[in-house]
């Protein structure tokens, strides 16, 4: 599975607050109903929490869930 | 003018660059129930840029053809060393009872005239040849799901000889079509709801910030989705 860079903005002034460490842009995979997408998100290096922004989640992936609910 | 959707360089990054929905996953489903040897010579009618006609001779050892309108996809075809020829699908460069199968995806669409397609697809098949096709449909209703061996899809028909822009402004009435299969003596004999596979890929084109193939505006990707746009898989046979 092909992974899709879905944020363009720098987030390597982000760190995680249990471990201190600067998030790295790693391979998340996000399921929602039936559908898997391997996209590029913030991620903590050493214990692997991911940070998803308002912004990504109020537009981009607001929209796909609206797509795949079929309503 | 903007350029269409599967020049979008990325498009070849998705789908196993197959330019369609279910990438080559979905040319498995069909082709994996077939008796496909190196003397079964296939046509891939609009082959885009091959993908498709080089996966299923590489997988299968079949014999593949292939033709496109476009002469950029058919340079990209023929550096898969396809057997490659521009040419318009409703005019097929090719004799009578020439091919076992016909494979077209994601192309019918695009036609100005289901009927004469198909009826040339008929002409270049052998008796019992098959007919693979994969396409955007009109749903009559969003959950609407078509099982094999039947017909009864209702949906609003579209005009064939109206000029289509994009594949998405003139998806398949299904009744047309099948309508169209009748008249040039093909039988249908499965099809395959894949709208969950388009759905998929308008998500991978959203998440990339690309303007999907099926939103009716450029301007909001999914609140304006036509939903009444679904893919399918359809199998057909010419009669012996």
């Amino acid at each position: 599975m092909n992974t899709l860079q879905v944020l363009h903005d720098d987030f390597s002034h982000w760190k995680c607050t249990q471990c201190n460490e600067q998030l790295i842009f790693a391979a998340v995979e996000l399921v929602y109903l039936e559908s898997k997408f391997s996209v590029e998100l913030p991620t903590c290096p050493s214990c692997g929490y991911v940070l998803i922004p308002e912004s990504l989640a109020l537009e981009k992936m607001a929209e796909v869930e609206r797509l795949l609910e079929d309503k | 003018m903007s350029t269409p959707l599967w020049q979008h360089p990325l498009m070849a990054s998705f789908e196993d660059g197959a330019l369609r929905p279910g990438g080559l996953q979905l040319t498995r489903t069909a082709y994996d129930k077939l008796k496909i040897s190196s003397a079964t010579r296939i046509l891939d009618a609009g082959c885009g840029n091959g993908t498709t006609a080089h996966f299923i001779q590489q997988h299968y050892g079949a014999h593949v053809t292939t033709v496109d309108l476009s002469e950029q996809n058919t340079k990209q075809a023929h550096q898969k060393s396809l057997r490659t020829i521009q040419a318009s699908v409703d005019y097929l460069p090719f004799c009578d009872n020439t091919f076992h199968i016909v494979n077209c995806d994601c192309v019918l669409s695009l036609c100005s005239s289901i009927e004469t397609v198909i009826e040339e697809f008929s002409r270049v098949l052998r008796p019992e040849g098959k007919l693979i096709l994969s396409d955007l449909y009109k749903r009559s209703q969003p959950s609407l799901c078509i099982s094999s061996n039947n017909a009864n899809a209702t949906a609003e028909p579209n005009q064939p000889s109206s000029p289509a822009k994009s594949c998405s402004s003139n998806p398949l009435s299904l009744p047309n079509l099948f309508k169209a299969f009748t008249k040039a003596g093909f039988t249908h004999t499965s099809s395959i709801d894949c709208t969950k596979e388009l759905k998929e890929l308008t998500a991978k084109l959203i998440f990339s910030g690309i303007t999907p193939c099926c939103s009716k505006n450029s301007q909001d990707c999914s609140t304006l989705y036509d939903k009444t746009i679904g893919y399918i898989q359809i199998n057909a046979e010419k009669k012996g």
